[in-house]
Parts: structure tokens; sequence; C-alpha cells
């Protein structure tokens, strides 16, 4: 059931994603964007991490996407811009990425997950339960401990509770910088095209 | 069941890049940008079911605040850059760079970049100063040089 909704998930982001690149529209991407946001959310609630999945929709498929399609109904061009970079080299470009799918592929391949990973009942370990105390205490009849919101507001405000602070700084430096940005001096006011 | 989701990753991280390599549009530029960072959140988490580890969750939160962030100033630059070119295409906001490489095109030239001329294919250093051979002044209509001039 899992791996279905897995693939399922992972089919839906790709085409999306595939959507996003391709699209000429920028509302358009934005749309596919916020799909392949909801396909990632969904794979977030396969992965047991549920208020990840929600902080997600609400911040990018809600806030950004938003924010998003606001400034371009507020920037209504007369001629939409050149869509594709003139300068850039198109196939080089997607050789160079489906290298770099390739590369990471070969890396996942080759990657091993860790001996801990075991069904909820516990039956299918597969690690050395000798050589790991934390393995043996699985096989001990310990289950898993279940990722629940409790749980990680306690990680998040007790050990990680430095970052947490200096996020929430960052966002408020952000949006003081992103007010004085887009805040129009005086001259650009009146003349419009020219710089103060 | 976490190999299929880090390949995910892989792929949309690489369709991200390759959106921001090749796009034009501003918008189009930061919505692959913003793909390239879920793709890469979605690893952490996929780390974080492996490892049953919250620090991967909780760094996946420190993305999505770093991602507003970036959105709301991006976002704020997008609309300043409308202002001034009203255009929301990037090659359009070059002011920084080698003024001997920057040829302003109109919105709708089409053949950008135009061919490099024999005498300055190589790289060259920005010459100090005041655009000393009047290029800004006398091609382009908005770029900062002239409109200080005027």
């Amino acid at each position: 059931m899992q791996s279905i909704l897995t693939i399922l998930f992972a089919t839906i982001a790709i085409v999306a994603a595939c959507g996003l690149v391709t699209f000429r529209h920028p509302i358009h991407a934005a749309l596919s964007f916020a799909m392949a946001v909801f396909a990632t959310a969904g794979l977030y609630v396969v992965l047991d991490s549920p208020y990840l999945a929600a902080a997600t929709v609400l911040v990018y498929a809600g806030a950004t996407i938003i924010v998003f399609l606001f400034v371009l109904m507020f920037s209504q061009q007369i001629r939409p811009a050149p869509f594709e970079s003139k300068g850039a080299n198109r196939l080089k470009i997607g050789v160079i990425c489906g290298a770099l799918v390739g590369l990471l592929l070969a890396g996942i391949d080759s990657w091993q997950p860790p001996a801990r990973i075991v069904s909820a009942t516990g039956s299918d370990i597969t690690g050395d339960a000798s050589t790991d105390p934390r393995l043996s205490q699985l096989v001990e009849g310990q289950t898993r401990p279940k990722s629940t919101v409790a749980s990680l507001g306690r990680s998040m405000y007790t050990r990680y509770l430095w970052a947490m602070e200096l996020a929430g700084t960052l966002l408020l430096i952000a949006c003081i910088g992103a007010l004085c940005i887009a805040q129009p001096t005086e001259a650009e006011e009146g003349m419009g095209e020219n710089r103060s | 069941m976490n190999q299929p989701v880090l390949a995910l990753s892989a792929v949309l991280f690489a369709l991200g890049l390759f959106g921001l390599t090749t796009r034009r549009n501003v918008i189009l530029l930061f919505l692959s940008m913003e793909l390239m960072l879920v793709s890469v959140s979605l690893n952490f988490a996929a780390f974080a079911f492996a490892h049953q580890d919250l620090g991967g969750q909780v760094f996946v939160l420190m993305i999505l605040t770093v991602a507003a962030c970036e959105a709301a100033l991006a976002l704020a630059l997008v609309v300043q850059l409308y202002r001034m070119r009203h255009s929301l295409d990037v090659q359009l906001w070059q002011s920084l760079g080698d003024p001997e490489s920057i040829r302003p095109a109109p919105i709708e030239d089409s053949t950008w970049p135009r061919e490099p001329s024999k005498e300055n294919d190589g790289p060259s250093l920005a010459p100090a100063g005041r655009d000393p051979a009047g290029y800004l002044a006398s091609e382009s209509i908005d770029s900062p040089a002239a409109a200080h001039r005027g």
C-alpha cells in the first residue's frame, strides 16, 4: 500500500515538475508547482511526518503561490517576456542535468538503508542485533517511536531551539527587507520609468 | 521504500536546475528554485524517516522558513524590476556586469546574444570610472548611467 502511494505521488510530482519547466505561461507554471507541492505533501504523509505535510501545503501551496500569483497580476505585461534564455544551449544543459540525475541515482542505488528500518511490527530486522545496541532494543520488543507533532515540537524547542529562534529572526528581517525594497520612492511614483 | 523517494527528489532537483538555467522569465526562475528547495527537503524527510531521527524534520522546517524569506525578498525584487524595466526578462537586469559585455537588447529582440565582434571576444576588465566610451549613454535608453547623465 505504502509503495503504491509512493509511486503514485512520485508520478504526480514528476509530471507536475515537467509541466513547471515546460509551460510557457507563468500562471500555469505556478499552478503546476502547487500540484508538485501537493504530491510532495502526500509523500511526507507516507514518510510518517504529517506535520511537514501540513506546513508545506500551508507555506508553499498557500502563501508562496498566492504571492506569486499576486505579483504576476500586479506586473501585467504588454508583451510576455521571452521564454527561452537565448544564450543557453538547451541540449547541453539537458545532458548535464541528465548526467546529474544518473550520478545521483547511482549513488542512491548503492545506498543501503540503515538496519534500524523495520516494519511497524519489528519482524523483518535485517541488521545484526548483537553489534548495534539500538537495534537490540528494537529486538527486545520496543516499538518504533512514532513521530508525532508533539515529539517534533519538543525536539524543535529543546534541542534545536537556537536554530528555530534564528529562523524566526531571519523571517522578520526578510519581511522588513521586502517592505523596504518594494516601497516606491517618490521619484518612481512620479516618473514611473526613471530611477530616483 | 526510501529509495523511490530519493530518486524522485534527484529528478525534481535536476528538473529545477534545468528550468533555472534555461528560462528567462524571473517568475519561472524563482519557481524552479523553489522546486529545487522542495526536492532537497523531500530528501531530508526521507532520511529522517530512515534514521528515525527528528532532526531531519526540523531541518525541513528551517528550509521552509528560508524559502519563505527568499520568496518574499525575490518577489519584492521582481516588483522593482518590473517598475524599472516594464518587463520580467532577467536579461534586462545586467547593470552590474562588465560594460563591454552589456549590450542591452530591446525586449522584442529575438537574436540575443548578438554575435561577438572580432576585436572583443576575449575576457576583459571592466574599465574604471564612468563609462569611458560613452557606450551605455549612447546605446541604452534606461541604463543607470544614462539616467544619471540626463
